[in-house]
């Protein structure tokens, strides 16, 4: 735009100066032909000496008197070559002058003197000299004037070249424009629609999510009344061993008391020894009944959670477990041990079961060694009871913690094989973890873990 | 053996061999003889509430009561739940005699209002241990509530 602007500019300038220089060659023009009349006049009234002639002479002088003026103002302006003026100013004043003496002598009636004066050639030769110089300001005019004129149409070429160019420019970019706003038109157009297909894809999935939340919800309660319907079914089951089995398993032990009440003394060993082993069968399967409805009271009661001082708690146990130790020769070494949350019954149980597991199984060492300790492992208790009784092979550590799992001949060790598995429940519930370590008349160690959170 | 009228013990159980071994176990203390049996709950409320079968029976109420939980009918439980309920017979002592160690059981009882809670040994020698005793302590020791023949009478 600038460009445009400026050969506009440009352009105008030429035109301004096309016009100064149209009316400086009519100014030369109008000063020769001013001077011409003098002349002419001068030559008429000399030749005549009619006063007629006198009127246009005068008209002549009045004329070039502004005329002269705009001369003086272009060469001030610049427009024209000062000397020259300046020459031709000279010029012209010496002609007035020389018109004026004849005019003058004439008028005296010198006819002869005046016409001396003219005769002289000086007023033709100063006539000479002025068209001359007029002449040659004018060809300088005209030839500016062709020049400027070429320079205005050049000006006004390039201006219409520049606004052709610029208006190109302008469709062009118009073009671009146009086809940039469509294509972000077209963009929007598609953006939104893939916006509204994937709003309506999203909807899709949420709502099928949903669908398959609330499925899996369903899912969810009904198996949690299937939960809800084995749990009852177990507490049935529970009730039912504690009832319905314990009645008939009393009244086998019973009746075979009575029976070997009444003809125990008439029995011959052998049949003697068939009534006892009914009788003892009888109360093992009684015990079993307990331990079983131990375990399962274990898994279903609430933790009743208080501060248990283990250590408070382990001395307990080792005075509970007295009867079992009368007569034995055991090196104890207990401590230290934390103070926890859990249910103080429980944690009992268990220390119980384990301590009294390790009496057991180093019944044939003298002495027995057994540790109660405990450490902090990754921020966790764990706890330790170590023994350097009978042990165990490590291929079946896992079973150790089993329901009715059993290492040992009943006949070396006596126990139901609930004890570990009841340990095991009780940690679980409190969050912790069960296992050993041993080897076979090398002594075990059996492991509980309580998390962090449980440490007081 | 005392100048005061025999008071009954009224046992009331289902399962005949538990009838028979109750009953050999009061026998070892002579207390036998004085046994009421009832089978099933329904019974039990008959004989306590004295209407239907036992409409006729003579005004006394039992020293104790023997109550079993798993009946037929009506259960130990909402025996005792009417026994304790009644302003007349909620001081007449009951005793449950039960298998059931569940601890659910024991809690309802005692918060029934139950006067003691026993669970039947499975050893018979222990069996007749318990039983005799508590036969004993209920029928003869312990100084049953004031009440005589008209207690628990006239209840419908």
């Amino acid at each position: 735009m600038a460009v445009v602007y400026w050969i506009g500019r440009v352009a105008l300038e030429s035109n301004r100066r096309l016009a100064t220089q149209r009316g400086i060659i009519q100014l030369l023009q109008s000063v020769d032909s001013s001077l011409k009349d003098a002349e002419s006049a001068q030559r008429g009234y000399l030749l005549t000496a009619e006063p007629v002639y006198l009127a246009p002479y005068d008209k002549a002088l009045r004329d070039l008197t502004p005329e002269l003026a705009a001369l003086d103002a272009a060469a001030n302006q610049g427009d024209l070559a000062d000397p020259e003026i300046k020459q031709l100013k000279r010029l012209i004043t010496d002609k007035l002058q020389e018109l004026d003496r004849t005019i003058k002598l004439q008028r005296a009636g010198d006819t002869e003197g005046a016409l001396a004066v003219v005769r002289s050639n000086r007023g033709k030769d100063l006539t000479d000299a002025i068209t001359s110089n007029l002449a040659g300001l004018q060809a300088i005019e005209v030839a500016e004037f062709d020049l400027a004129n070429r320079r205005a149409d050049r000006a006004t070429r390039e201006r219409n070249a520049a606004f052709f160019a610029s208006a190109c420019l302008d469709l062009v970019f118009l073009a671009w424009a146009y086809r940039r706003i469509s294509r972000e038109i077209n963009w929007r157009a598609v953006a939104q629609e893939e916006l509204r297909k994937s709003h309506g894809r999203l909807e899709e999935r949420v709502s099928e999510r949903t669908a398959a939340l609330a499925a899996a919800n369903r899912d969810l309660e009904s198996s949690n009344a299937q939960l809800a319907a084995a749990n009852k079914e177990l507490e049935a089951f529970g009730y039912s061993v504690s009832h319905d089995l314990r009645a008939p398993l009393r009244h086998v032990s019973s009746y075979i008391k009575l029976l070997e009440k009444n003809i125990g003394p008439s029995l011959d060993p052998v049949n003697l020894r068939m009534v006892r082993t009914i009788s003892e069968a009888a109360r093992r399967m009684g015990s079993l009944i307990d331990d079983l409805l131990v375990l399962s009271r274990i898994g279903r009661a609430a933790l009743a959670e208080t501060n248990v001082n283990l250590m408070e708690l382990a001395e307990e146990a080792r005075k509970e477990l007295a009867s079992e130790t009368t007569g034995r020769a055991i090196n104890w070494e207990i401590g230290p041990l934390p103070q926890v949350r859990g249910d103080q019954a429980l944690l009992r149980s268990a220390v119980v079961n384990l301590l009294s597991n390790a009496i057991k199984y180093t019944r044939h060492r003298n002495p027995a060694q057994i540790e109660l300790g405990s450490r902090r492992e990754n921020g966790d208790v764990v706890c330790f009871v170590r023994d350097n009784g009978a042990g165990f092979d490590m291929q079946y550590a896992d079973k150790l913690f089993g329901v009715f799992q059993r290492l040992h001949d009943p006949g070396d060790f006596e126990g139901t094989g609930i004890g570990l598995a009841s340990v095991r429940r009780i940690i679980q519930r409190h969050g912790g973890k069960t296992w050993a370590e041993g080897q076979v008349d090398r002594g075990a160690a059996f492991y509980f873990s309580l998390p962090n959170e449980r440490l007081l | 053996m005392k100048a005061q009228p025999l008071r009954k013990i009224l046992l009331a159980e289902d399962d005949p061999n538990d009838i028979e071994l109750t009953l050999m176990a009061l026998r070892e203390r002579h207390l036998a003889n004085q046994v009421d049996v009832v089978h099933n709950g329904a019974q039990a409320l008959e004989y306590l509430f004295r209407r239907g079968e036992y409409a006729l029976r003579p005004a006394v109420d039992p020293a104790v009561v023997l109550l079993d939980i798993k009946m037929p009918k009506v259960d130990g439980l909402e025996v005792l739940r009417q026994l304790k309920a009644d302003p007349a017979l909620r001081l007449l002592p009951v005793v449950i005699l039960t298998s059931s160690r569940e601890e659910s059981d024991l809690i309802r009882s005692y918060q029934l209002g139950v006067n003691a809670y026993v669970v039947k040994p499975v050893d018979f020698d222990q069996f007749v241990h318990a039983v005799s005793e508590l036969g004993m302590f209920w029928a003869v020791v312990n100084e049953p509530p004031p009440g005589g023949p008209t207690a628990g009478t006239g209840r419908a």
